[in-house]
């Protein structure tokens, strides 16, 4: 039962990888990016970590994987922010609703 | 200060997966906790710990709403994204660890994105505009407030 629940775990986390991965491509600029990497893959991680947490041996164990995505949500975080702060100073300004990206949506 | 060793000590036992040394855990786990607030205030009096598992769930679940948006906009057929950047000027947060916690959790949050923090505002890219944003941003710092015990939850 332990086994099945974390596979549906794992399985669910698979798509918003998938997604995020698509959003890195389409997306137009750095910052829209930077949605797409903090948002559907830290949600991604959380569900395969749940899978395998489930599926872990002990609770020590468990604990252990959830403490590790936990680190990973807040290096993503503030790596963003950093990202972006760094993109704003020295890279293009965000772009705006009507602003015409030829490359955005391919 | 005996909370701090059994935090640490907990801590200990989780990363060596129950296998380690008791022994060492402990003296490692006291030594932290006498050396750590020395230097990084990583123990604010006034968090309200038991708020703690509430907040997190307030965090997940704006979160997973986060990504589905994202994957939402991802997946559509052609990229439409009402893109934005404003400021958001804080109301009650005031000291930078709390500020910071905020423009942390901003990234988390549905379609924002914090680039900049200054001293008493975020600059906020969002990925797809609506009028709930501010709202949103609001209710994320009055719950951020609430944690630190500086007023009541919205």
């Amino acid at each position: 039962m332990r086994e099945l629940l974390g596979a549906g775990f794992i399985l669910l986390g698979i798509p918003f990888f998938i997604a995020s991965t698509v959003g890195l491509l389409r997306f137009p600029d750095v910052y829209t990016r930077l949605h797409a990497l903090t948002k559907a893959d830290n949600i991604g991680l959380g569900l395969i970590c749940l899978g395998l947490a489930v599926q872990a041996s002990s609770v020590a164990v468990a604990l252990k994987i959830a403490l590790i995505w936990g680190l990973i949500l807040l290096a993503s975080s503030t790596g963003a922010t950093l990202i972006a702060t760094s993109a704003i100073r020295h890279g293009p300004a965000p772009l705006r609703r009507n602003d015409d990206d030829t490359h955005a949506g391919r | 200060m005996l909370l701090r060793v059994a935090f640490y000590s907990g801590l200990w036992w989780v990363i060596t997966e129950g296998n380690g040394h008791v022994g060492l855990g402990v003296v490692l786990a006291l030594l932290i906790a006498l050396c750590a607030p020395l230097n990084v205030a990583t123990w604010p009096k006034q968090l309200r710990w038991w708020k703690l598992p509430g907040f997190i769930g307030f965090v997940l679940k704006h979160s997973l709403l986060g990504a589905l948006e994202v994957a939402r906009l991802a997946l559509a057929r052609r990229y439409q994204a009402n893109t934005h950047t404003q400021h958001y000027r804080f109301r009650r947060l005031t000291h930078h660890p709390q500020q910071l916690l905020m423009a942390n959790l901003v990234n988390l949050t549905p379609g924002t994105l914090t680039l900049r923090l200054h001293s008493d505002r975020l600059a906020i890219h969002i990925l797809h505009h609506h009028p709930q944003v501010e709202a949103q941003l609001q209710m994320l710092e009055s719950r951020i407030a609430a944690l630190y015990g500086l007023g009541d939850e919205p």
